[in-house]
């Protein structure tokens, strides 16, 4: 029978359960009471070299632990998306996430079987890594981190010896290799329990390495972490679309200020890059002064930090601009028009003055 | 020495760990409560040396049971305006006996020592527990004139007598001074002086680790510019009472040696901007003149906005 929890939608920023529950876990309060790192080299040919595996917990050195929740903060900030578990997933992952929540004894041996499983769905192309796996709490709930950082080939990650000839990552070494710059954090998945319920686990998760093409790569996210994610790109995407467009309505009273950023908005969306990045778009496309206000009211109305593009809902939409006046009177133009032949003009009394400068081609019905 | 004070000290010698033990819960609970307040003090505490309480027992004729410092806490003031409060946080925390206020029985043609004391319990049934709170100036005074004159006065020849009085009119004129420069400071016209106050009120509530005021005192100019509005002693307050657990864990789980420029009142002032709007924080940041300050660490650090 086929291992499967049910994960609550939610978390960070535009989660149904952040929306409902008037709030949402914070990654930068994660409090870690054990942490593994594992190493995974380069899966070459036929048989690969296996997993280096710690087989025994080292101390926890505090400066490592603050690198990796200052690390997971601003990926997921960033970047997380909502997970849920796959329906009939291959990998036991979901099911090791439960075990540890349910029994953290076995978080060590459970970190071990993870990171093999993450040797065996990344393929040739993905570089040596370590795996970071840490077990802690945000305010009190349950939570699991797992960050993968990739390091230069060839460099070997010195190991120590328990006196029972078990081995693990240098702690030193790992201190190094993370506070030295010599790795770049790429993959971050973090797991919360937020209710005694058992089945109550939810995830965030983001990839660093996929800016501007697909959200999070196939291979970690279903192949390895066993999950999709919660919300249809439609969805996010007809979601950011119409609160954009019910905030320049509503907010900003500048008619120019209301097309400039509704043109960047199609621009965004009908570009080649396959995901947007609400954050960035915001940053780069609206006026200061509406950019927290904007940004709160995205996340208020679950529009993830970044999401896949998908404009099939709203297509009809993006082609041109519509402007009604109060008069009755509309204005039609493609959102991409020469602005030397059309110029929108707000007068100091709110009222605006459409100037088109062109040779009419020809009058109709609305179309 | 009497069998008496033979068996007082057999008997101290057993239970000094016991006082011991006492003094540093009272100066655990004080202090804790001293930082929620927002009200800066040393503390110290000790159990009384065997040797101290048997010869205090012969020269004072007291019995081991009226003897009531053998445990003692010790908070000495940053500032001389917040004796106030202290002796209100006192009363709060713990069970008063007895207060002495040295100062309200001062005659006004003398100087003397003038701290607050009090005879503590932390439970009902607990041993008592000394506690003395001191200005800057009175606990400079008593750190030098203790052992000089407070115990064998007699013996003390009257024109050095009257140079320890002066000594001790200097240090009410010290603490009379401190609070004049504070409360001059804090005027409109030291705005960073007056934040930095209020920011460090604050800060000390939170957290324990020392940190540098001059730097403060460069840094908040440059960063006010980061906050839209204008920062309120109240708006101050309600952040901090708003994120309390939030910044407390900042505070706790991050060594001071990995992160030191955390560990400035100031972080409060940004973590308020990022709060507040994230990206008008980000455009004013003050990137040229305040290099040293990371605006995406402290980002990382404060994590997701409410």
């Amino acid at each position: 029978m086929p291992f499967y929890v049910r994960l609550t939608p939610c978390f960070f920023r535009g989660s149904d359960y952040a929306y409902h529950h008037g709030m949402a876990e914070d990654p930068s309060r994660f409090i870690h009471s054990k942490l593994v790192v594992h190493e995974v080299p380069r899966q070459f040919g036929a048989k690969p070299d296996p997993p280096i595996l710690s087989q025994f917990e080292l101390p926890l050195e505090p400066e490592v632990a603050t690198f990796f929740r200052d690390r997971t903060t601003r990926s997921l900030l960033e970047e997380g998306v909502e997970v849920k578990f796959r329906h009939g997933a291959a990998t036991t992952v979901p099911k090791l996430i439960s075990d540890i929540f349910d029994k953290p004894s076995t978080f060590l041996l459970a970190t071990q079987e993870i990171t093999s499983q993450l040797a065996r769905s990344q393929g040739a192309g993905n570089n040596a890594g370590l795996l970071s796996i840490a077990l802690g709490k945000i305010e009190q709930k349950p939570a699991l981190a797992i960050m993968k950082l990739e390091k230069a080939n060839g460099v070997r990650v010195e190991t120590v010896h328990h006196n029972d000839g078990r081995v693990a990552l240098s702690p030193k070494a790992i201190h190094d290799l993370m506070l030295t710059q010599q790795t770049r954090v790429f993959k971050v998945g973090m797991f919360i329990k937020i209710s005694d319920d058992p089945q109550e686990i939810v995830g965030t998760v983001s990839d660093e390495q996929q800016r501007g093409r697909t959200q999070i790569a196939d291979f970690f996210l279903a192949d390895f972490l066993g999950c999709e994610l919660v919300q249809q790109s439609s969805v996010s995407t007809r979601r950011f679309f119409e609160t954009l467009v019910g905030f320049v309505n509503s907010r900003v009273p500048e008619v120019t200020t209301r097309a400039s950023y509704m043109r960047a908005a199609v621009a965004a969306l009908n570009s080649n890059a396959t995901t947007l990045n609400v954050k960035g778009f915001v940053r780069d496309h609206v006026n200061t002064k509406h950019q927290s206000e904007l940004s709160k009211l995205l996340a208020e109305q679950n529009v993830p930090n970044s999401f896949r593009k998908d404009v099939q809902e709203i297509k009809s939409k993006l082609s041109r601009m519509v402007i009604d006046f109060k008069n009755g009177a509309s204005v039609i133009a493609p959102y991409e028009i020469d602005p030397a032949t059309f110029k929108l003009d707000q007068g100091d009394d709110g009222r605006t003055k459409v100037t088109v400068h062109d040779k009419v081609k020809g009058v109709g019905g609305r179309k | 020495m009497t069998s008496d004070l033979e068996i007082a000290r057999q008997r101290f010698v057993i239970e000094r760990a016991r006082f011991a033990e006492l003094a540093q819960s009272v100066h655990e609970a004080l202090e804790a409560s001293f930082r929620r307040a927002g009200v800066a003090a040393m503390f110290q505490s000790r159990a009384k040396d065997v040797g101290s309480l048997v010869k205090k027992m012969a020269r004072s004729g007291k019995s081991y049971r009226s003897i009531r410092d053998k445990a003692g806490v010790r908070a000495r003031l940053l500032y001389p305006d917040d004796r106030a409060k202290a002796i209100e946080l006192v009363r709060a925390t713990l069970t008063v006996v007895s207060t002495d206020e040295k100062r309200e029985n001062r005659d006004h043609r003398t100087f003397d020592y003038a701290g607050t004391h009090f005879i503590v319990r932390l439970a009902k049934r607990s041993p008592v527990c000394e506690v003395q709170i001191h200005s800057p100036g009175e606990g400079l005074w008593a750190s030098v004139a203790h052992d000089l004159i407070y115990k064998d006065q007699h013996d003390v020849p009257t024109e050095l007598r009257r140079a320890m009085h002066r000594l001790c009119a200097m240090t009410e004129l010290f603490d009379d001074e401190v609070s004049r420069v504070r409360k001059r400071l804090s005027g409109a016209d030291h705005d960073a002086h007056a934040l930095l106050f209020e920011l460090e009120r604050l800060y000390l509530g939170l957290t324990t680790v020392g940190f540098d005021k001059q730097l403060s005192l460069a840094a908040i100019p440059l960063l006010r510019g980061i906050l839209q509005e204008s920062v309120t002693s109240q708006r101050l307050d309600e952040f901090v009472h708003r994120h309390q657990s939030k910044l407390s864990e900042v505070f706790s789980t991050r060594a001071p040696e990995s992160d030191p420029l955390l560990y400035q009142p100031e972080s409060l002032l940004i973590f308020l901007a990022i709060e507040a709007d994230q990206f008008f924080c980000a455009d004013s940041w003050p990137i040229d003149t305040l290099p040293y300050y990371e605006r995406e660490h402290f980002e990382e650090v404060w994590g997701k906005i409410a």
